[in-house]
């Protein structure tokens, strides 16, 4: 990979390196014009997400360390979109912690550990795709709160795990204009690391990818946002190399790209032939199956030492179930292991957006997006919307913010 | 029974620490968007039922990722758009129900040297500009070129995506839908236990 990138570098050279550098040259505006216009839901779910300190977020995952992930996953989503760019935002307190060794940034690193403290806490392998200054170039820390290991990502243990080892990256230096800030500033940065070794330490909130300027390689900065480009898509594969079964027999992008494929659509097929499946076997009613699942459930859940609610006056207005006392015991227990996951949800999410700045721009779009976002998944799962009034509160609880499961809990 | 539930703790927690919680919330939701979605009425047809639980399945497996990943994103405007007009759903199912675009506060800036150089990089490679086959270099990014096109078909809302988010989305879209399908296979096998009984 390294070869390759480097001798893809000049702008030309073998087959990786021309690939991306031709997808760099042949798409880039049009796929930044395209994401920043024609999926206006990404953008303010996205920024829906982060502005409100993950409040759809925490209710999405059902699991702390999702949620955490996905918290900051959308938060730099919407820094990301936010600046109108495709590139992958980047953690701001982790340009200032890897420019420790530069001595700034002091409040930066100080952020950065109160974000990587939860994180590290939390699953090892996080979500975040962050160059890491120095990681593996000189034997560096890695960034703090977003290093992550394509060693230990594993299928199971990571959703969304980029490496953040940055190969060679040792120290801050901004690339062009794709980031969100104005094109002026980017561009004197990226002279003047062009020019030069040490970056100025950035300022926290920005999503500044920090790459340094190989020996020998061209410094101009758009070849440097390419080297960005091709090994951030370089990493993806290597993570996709080891998820997909099969991928690591192969060798060359094109061959990987196919395993993936027919990995994807694999998957897919299974899920119809299970739909299928479930549809012959389905023995066309659901009031066993909770007390059938209700053990798998608690035991895989916990039990937890919150009370029980009750859910009779909802369990009245479900066509299906008969009995109420198995369907109670079995969803109050993933109501509350979810609102006390949600509880930590949004912690975790109110600590690290306290940091970010950005939701305030997008203050406006959030509630509509979130509307948006919320209204057609409440039409899914209601669509017999006329007497199951009380339901929202227990069908729904994942698309509801905080509000709604204060108003749960309030009821019981 | 006790096997069936053995086998199901071992089923949902044996996927793995980390995606446990995913997996049982897939579980609830799955099971949810089933009463939902009238699955156990009578009247259906086999067809319908089929297509009912699989959109169940995918509700719930947008709904239980959440919205941080483009795909899910697009995954539940698409399920939404379909509830709303049931019919063979589009491909640019979004942009019907057309939600208030973001304020972009800055037009996206277009370099000229990079459009110029996007330009001028074919023609020093082949003088004859077919671009097919010509070059290894070439036809190897015709290769890549065309994997990365059916893989944005296959990733729900991949086409707009840039390849390199749309290698993370692909990364987090397999993992999810290993995780459905697991949760899918376990519901099935307790089904099968509970009527074979």
């Amino acid at each position: 990979m390294e070869g390759r990138a480097s001798a893809g570098g000049g702008g030309g050279g073998g087959g990786g390196g021309d690939y991306i550098s031709s997808l760099l040259d042949s798409s880039p505006r049009l796929d930044f014009g395209l994401l920043a216009g024609g999926m206006p839901v990404l953008d303010g779910a996205v920024a829906a997400g982060a502005g409100t300190g993950g409040g759809c977020m925490d209710k999405f995952c059902g699991d702390p360390g999702f949620a955490e992930r996905a918290a900051r996953l959308s938060t730099f989503n919407g820094q990301r979109y936010a600046g109108a760019s495709g590139l992958f935002g980047m953690p701001p307190p982790a340009p200032a912690a890897s420019n420790g060794d530069f001595g700034c940034g002091g409040g930066g690193s100080r952020e950065a550990s109160s974000v990587s403290d939860p994180a590290s806490t939390m699953k090892d392998a996080n979500a975040k795709k962050r160059k890491a200054p120095g990681a593996k170039g000189k034997g560096k820390e890695p960034s703090l709160s977003t290093s992550c290991q394509v060693g230990e990502e594993k299928e199971s243990d990571a959703k969304r795990c980029k490496t953040g080892e940055g190969e060679k990256k040792e120290s801050p230096v901004k690339p062009k204009a794709e980031q969100a800030g104005s094109d002026s500033s980017v561009e004197d940065a990226g002279q003047k690391q062009g020019k030069g070794k040490n970056a100025k330490p950035v300022e926290p909130p920005r999503d500044y990818v920090h790459v340094r300027a190989r020996r020998g390689q061209a410094t101009d900065s758009h070849s440097l946002a390419e080297r960005v480009r091709r090994e951030r898509i370089s990493q993806r594969m290597k993570v996709l190399q080891d998820l997909v079964p099969g991928c690591n027999k192969v060798i060359g992008k094109a061959l990987m790209l196919d395993e993936i494929i027919n990995y994807v659509q694999s998957l897919q097929r299974q899920v119809e032939f299970l739909s299928m499946k479930l549809a012959t076997v389905n023995p066309l009613d659901f009031s066993n199956l909770p007390t059938l699942l209700h053990k798998d459930i608690y035991q895989a859940c916990g039990p937890s030492a919150n009370p029980v609610f009750s859910l009779e006056s909802s369990n009245s207005a479900f066509p299906f179930s008969e009995q109420g006392d198995a369907f109670q015991s079995f969803v109050p227990n993933i109501m509350e292991s979810q609102c006390t996951l949600n509880q930590l949800d949004l912690a975790l999410s109110q600590a690290t957006n306290a940091q970010y700045a950005f939701q305030d721009g997008t203050a406006n779009t959030n509630l509509q997006q979130r509307n948006f976002w919320e209204d057609d998944l409440q039409n899914v799962f209601h669509i017999d919307n006329g007497q199951n009034q009380e339901n929202d509160g227990v069908s729904t609880p994942s698309f509801h913010g905080q509000l709604q499961a204060d108003h749960m809990k309030m009821e019981f | 029974m006790a096997m069936a539930s053995n086998r199901g703790v071992l089923g949902v927690q044996g996927g793995g620490g980390g995606s446990g919680k995913f997996k049982r919330a897939l579980l609830r939701n799955l099971i949810l968007g089933l009463r939902k979605g009238g699955v156990a009425s009578r009247e259906m047809g086999f067809h319908e039922r089929k297509d009912a639980i699989k959109r169940a399945a995918d509700a719930a497996l947008a709904s239980a990722r959440g919205a941080a990943p483009c795909w899910s994103r697009s995954l539940a405007a698409e399920i939404a758009q379909q509830h709303r007009s049931p019919g063979p759903a589009n491909s640019s199912g979004e942009c019907c129900k057309a939600p208030p675009p973001p304020p972009s506060p800055r037009k996206m800036i277009v370099c000229k040297k990079i459009v110029r150089r996007s330009l001028r990089r074919p023609r020093p490679g082949n003088a004859t500009a077919s671009s097919k086959e010509y070059g290894a270099g070439a036809l190897a990014r015709a290769m890549l070129r065309k994997r990365t096109t059916v893989l944005k078909e296959i990733v729900p809302g991949g086409k707009a995506l840039d390849v390199c988010t749309l290698l993370g989305e692909t990364l987090d879209y397999a993992v999810s839908l290993k995780a459905q399908v697991d949760v899918m296979q376990l519901l099935v096998r307790a089904l099968q236990e509970r009527k074979h009984k």
